[in-house]
């Protein structure tokens, strides 16, 4: 990168009328080369925020970090029933995740994103929990069809089938059908890319953010 | 009746469905009973402490030769007691026996059949798990379709209803 690049950005005042540097995206990796705040981007999130100033540089990381795993959202390889055809189906050329930078990922530590395609049964929910509890934060869950959300076609009458995947781990997406076609997991893909990009860096360097139910 | 199949590829002659019944009964006498249950299926009824001698004797005999066992069914017959339903074939010759053991239901009790046929294991544990019948003389009675800590009783058995995330259907 340019010294041409080292240029202060635009100074706004925003509504609570605290003034901030508008740093565009090129300017803040510029920081990497040899300047004092690279110790600072290395720490991120932590200690980011104690820093003097740091939110200007946390609101752009916000921005890139989002729009960076929301456009590569890796999805655990893993269904259950039914609708994982229809998964595998939304995977394969006619409808093409890798558009949206998704690509299928057989191991949960490397993992972003969990499809839960088809009835969970109580003997298999453990399992998936763990599956989950393996991924690496942040992580998503989408609940994908009927049997996920809610038990689906075996609601009544039935000893094995877990009612709903969200009473094991929580769930940021629910996509109906029976199964949902792949336009409709599409769609429930970009509304969770949507969701992470509205995500705070702030969210992810506590302790206090997405836990799993404890059950 | 037997036209439509073919026949055995060693070319050993194929019993027909009343001459496995019949070489039974004459074999066993009052123990086994004849059932008509279709055209195309031998099927006997058989007492509950002879299973294992007739399985010894469809799996060793020449003529019979059933030597594979298909599937074992626990059925919930409510008032009319329990069943064990045995479905055997021939793997040498094209033939098929089915077995009925009444049970009661109050104590439904069948002895083993894994010392003539090992496959029975998975589905005599099955039916022990699901059904509450209990397979005596069985090696290893341990759940394995149900939660390691089930105990909501036998869920297929038709009065069934008391586990603790069971909805029952709405009367409409």
């Amino acid at each position: 990168m340019g010294g041409s690049l080292r240029q202060p950005g635009l100074v706004r005042a925003d509504r609570d009328g605290y003034l901030y540097r508008h740093f565009s995206l090129r300017t803040c990796l510029c920081l990497e080369e040899g300047s004092i705040e690279v110790g600072v981007v290395s720490k991120v999130p932590v200690f980011m925020e104690k820093m003097p100033g740091g939110t200007i540089l946390l609101t752009q990381l916000d921005k890139v970090m989002n729009w960076s795993r929301a456009s590569s959202l890796w999805y655990l390889l893993f269904g259950t029933a039914c609708c994982a055809i229809e998964m595998m189906c939304t995977g394969a050329s006619r409808y093409d995740f890798d558009r949206l930078g998704m690509i299928f990922r057989a191991s949960p530590r490397q993992a972003d994103l969990m499809f839960v395609a088809g009835t969970i049964t109580h003997k298999m929910a453990p399992r998936v929990k763990v599956l989950y509890e393996q991924m690496s934060e942040p992580r998503y869950v989408l609940a994908m069809g009927g049997c996920a959300i809610r038990g689906g076609p075996f609601y009544y009458d039935t000893y094995s089938v877990l009612k709903g995947i969200d009473k094991v781990i929580p769930v940021d997406v629910y996509v109906p059908g029976c199964p949902p076609r792949p336009e409709s997991l599409m769609e429930g893909c970009i509304k969770l890319m949507d969701k992470i990009k509205q995500e705070k860096l702030s969210d992810w360097s506590s302790d206090l953010g997405k836990q799993p139910d404890s059950k | 009746m037997k036209s439509s199949r073919k026949s055995c590829p060693i070319g050993v002659p194929i019993l027909e469905n009343n001459q496995i019944v019949s070489k039974l009964t004459e074999k066993f006498q009052d123990k086994v009973r004849k059932l008509e249950l279709h055209p195309e299926q031998a099927a006997v009824a058989v007492e509950s402490a002879s299973l294992p001698e007739v399985a010894q004797f469809i799996k060793g005999d020449q003529d019979l030769a059933l030597d594979y066992i298909m599937s074992i069914s626990g059925v919930d017959l409510l008032d009319n007691g329990m069943e064990m339903v045995y479905h055997f074939c021939s793997t040498t010759q094209d033939h098929r026996l089915t077995i009925k053991v009444k049970l009661d239901r109050e104590k439904p009790e069948v002895p083993t059949i894994i010392e003539q046929f090992p496959g029975a294991n998975w589905y005599e544990r099955e039916a022990w798990e699901l059904f509450g019948i209990n397979i005596l003389g069985h090696p290893k009675l341990e759940r394995f379709l149900l939660v390691e800590d089930w105990d909501e009783g036998y869920p297929m058995r038709k009065d069934w209803d008391e586990g603790k995330d069971f909805v029952k259907m709405p009367e409409f």
